[in-house]
């Protein structure tokens, strides 16, 4: 147990750096940075003024002025740098940097330098504790239904980074949520898309990165125009293929192992067909299955075949 | 309150920092203000200061064998170990570092994050940093993290008690801690259990007493190449390294999982592609990955996943012929 007198040792200690960059500072924003009373950090401001270096005549004492306004530092003697930190504290920022990183999308430019300020940390801070001693892995989608939550209990909208895995593509979406269902394939958040300007339902798994923003008025919903939607017939020959038991809600049964399902993006059905090539075939629309075969052609090409 | 001791405690920092060459005790207490009484009086005053100072993480320099003190220690404050390195960290690094250092608000290491984060600030004004990320910050305010991080610091053991899942009731037991670990949302600690000579992970939600840190420091070394990761099962798990050209600005899922991105040596493909590795559960879903982006991805290695997609391509051409 650090005693008080030996506490407030060491705020004086930090104070004296502080104001060497932050001249002029008013003593109540100061006490507030430090986390004290306005009298407290008077009394601070006061005993500072009696400290110094062995002589403690005028030219070795700490020199600083200040009315309730402003406080100016006129002479930090040796305590013109902040004070280094202790091992403790360099574990505690080693691991928070961890974290931060595990819950930044790699695709992100923050993602490097996070990177590049871990690596600077750990070679700037001595530490006996190595590298590997500390790891952080964050359940992702359990912090993506946290931060919803919180949109949804302070009435924010989201604004994530979404990856749509069909088209290939990472959008931002601002985004008022409405509710997250829970699946045991694939959980899913729908809400108003403020950037489709209309209902929306989105993976969650796909939400690569997500923070809160102020609400924003919902717009007119456009709605989705039925005639875009495409007929594709599927036959399976595996009735336990993975696309059937992820997309049964989408699925229509026509005959023996027969499906009829609509689609309102060719790339989603073209990409799915093909990533389970043993189980699935496309029988209908003819122009979608000759894309399919065309891609698988071109795939093979790339294979060097 | 005594302001005399806070004082004193100042004026000794600032001397032993200013100091080129070890002071000893004698020289101390002739020119610090604010050592008086007896010869003994001063004694203990000054033992006490020295511990207070180390224990607010001050290290204080002791050279006792040196001839020209005669065997009389004397003591210093290294600047360079007093002051915060100078890193030349930029604005924006010094607000990254702040913001990471707030995910322990409300946590038994909120204390020690905000007096760091203040020390940051100390360099200069830092602007708000947009991270785009949302740690789960519940995830910080586990019990039993501030004294395991402290432990680690000063290489101190730990003693508490721990109840095992499938025991009836818990045992205590002393530990060296060599590791921190978060799991979604569960901590473990590693350390050597001294009672069974062995190392052991311990589940913090699991310690069901306080934790004891000793005031000895620098009981055990930890080891250079130390890795949690070799003691969580978690870990274990067999995953299937895949090797892959992918196509510049595509497969985004497969770069947000990636675990290196390299360009590539001198090829007529550097233009466009990428040599990317990334890490797939298993040989079906890495199949399924790598048919899915199979316009943007070529799969390297390995061989039988390379197999796998080639042979699956040739199906899905036949099927639709």
């Amino acid at each position: 147990m650090v005693e008080a007198a030996a506490a407030r040792a060491i705020r004086l200690l930090d104070l004296v750096p502080y104001l060497v960059s932050h001249s002029g500072i008013s003593v109540t924003s100061l006490a507030k940075e430090f986390g004290v009373g306005k009298e407290d950090m008077l009394k601070d401001l006061n005993l500072l003024f009696m400290c110094g270096l062995p002589g403690y005549t005028p030219l070795e004492l700490i020199d600083i002025s200040f009315d309730d306004e402003v406080v100016v530092v006129r002479d930090p003697q040796n305590l013109n740098a902040p004070r280094n930190l202790t091992e403790s504290e360099s574990i505690a920022l080693r691991i928070a940097l961890a974290a931060l990183l595990e819950t930044t999308p790699r695709t992100s430019p923050n993602y490097v330098k996070i990177v590049e300020l871990t690596n600077k940390i750990s070679s700037a801070f001595a530490n006996q504790v190595p590298q590997g001693a500390i790891e952080f892995t964050a359940d992702r989608e359990k912090a993506t239904i946290e931060a919803i939550e919180r949109a949804l209990n302070e009435n924010l909208d989201i604004e994530i980074e979404y990856v749509n895995r069909a088209k290939d593509e990472i959008t931002r979406r601002v985004v008022t949520p409405r509710y997250v269902s829970l699946g045991s394939h694939r959980s899913s958040l729908s809400g108003y898309c403020h950037s489709a300007r209309a209902e929306r339902s989105f993976v969650l798994s796909n939400i690569a990165a997500i923070k809160l923003v102020q609400r924003t008025q919902i717009e007119n919903v456009i709605s989705v125009n039925a005639e875009d939607a495409l007929t594709v017939e599927i036959s399976v020959t595996d009735a336990d293929a993975n696309f059937v038991s992820s997309n049964r809600d989408l699925l229509t049964e026509i005959g023996k192992n027969r499906y009829q399902l609509e689609v309102f993006q060719d790339e989603w059905i073209v990409r799915s067909i093909m990533s389970e090539p043993v189980g699935l075939q496309l029988v209908k629309p003819t122009t979608v299955r000759e894309e399919v075969k065309k891609r698988a052609e071109d795939a093979l090409h790339l294979y060097g075949r | 309150m005594s302001s005399a001791k806070t004082e004193r405690l100042v004026n000794l920092t600032m001397a032993l920092l200013a100091t080129q060459r070890y002071m000893r005790k004698s020289e101390i207490f002739r020119k610090v203000a604010g050592y008086s009484g007896s010869e003994e009086t001063k004694e203990r005053m000054f033992e006490r200061d020295k511990d207070d100072l180390r224990a607010l993480g001050i290290e204080i320099e002791v050279a006792s064998h040196d001839p020209l003190f005669e065997d009389e220690p004397g003591y210093r404050i290294r600047p360079d170990t007093y002051r915060m390195p100078t890193a030349d960290f930029s604005l924006e690094e010094l607000g990254i570092l702040t913001t990471a250092l707030g995910l322990w608000l409300d946590s038994g290491l909120e204390d020690l994050a905000v007096s760091a984060a203040r020390r940051f600030r100390s360099f200069g004004e830092i602007s708000d940093v947009d991270l785009f990320a949302s740690p789960n910050t519940s995830e910080f305010s586990e019990a039993g993290l501030l004294e395991i991080t402290k432990a680690l610091a000063h290489r101190s053991r730990i003693d508490f008690d721990y109840k095992k899942p499938d025991a009836a009731s818990s045992q205590g037991r002393s530990v060296y801690p060599l590791g921190l670990s978060a799991w979604k949302g569960s901590w473990y600690l590693v350390g050597e259990d001294l009672d069974r000579d062995d190392i052991r992970v311990f589940k913090l939600s699991r310690i069901t007493s306080k934790i004891e840190v000793t005031k000895k420091r620098d009981m055990y070394q930890i080891p250079e190449d130390f890795s949690v990761r070799d003691y969580l099962v978690m870990h274990a798990k067999e995953e299937l390294r895949i090797t892959a050209l992918v196509m510049k600005g595509r497969a985004h899922s497969i770069r947000s999982k990636a675990i290196t991105i390299e360009a590539l040596a001198d090829s007529d493909l550097s233009q466009d592609w990428e040599k990317v590795t990334y890490s797939a559960e298993n040989l079906e879903s890495a199949l399924r990955e790598a048919l899915w982006y199979s316009d943007s991805l070529i799969v390297q290695s390995p061989e039988d996943v390379r197999r796998a997609v080639i042979d699956s391509l040739m199906h899905v051409v036949a099927n639709h012929g």
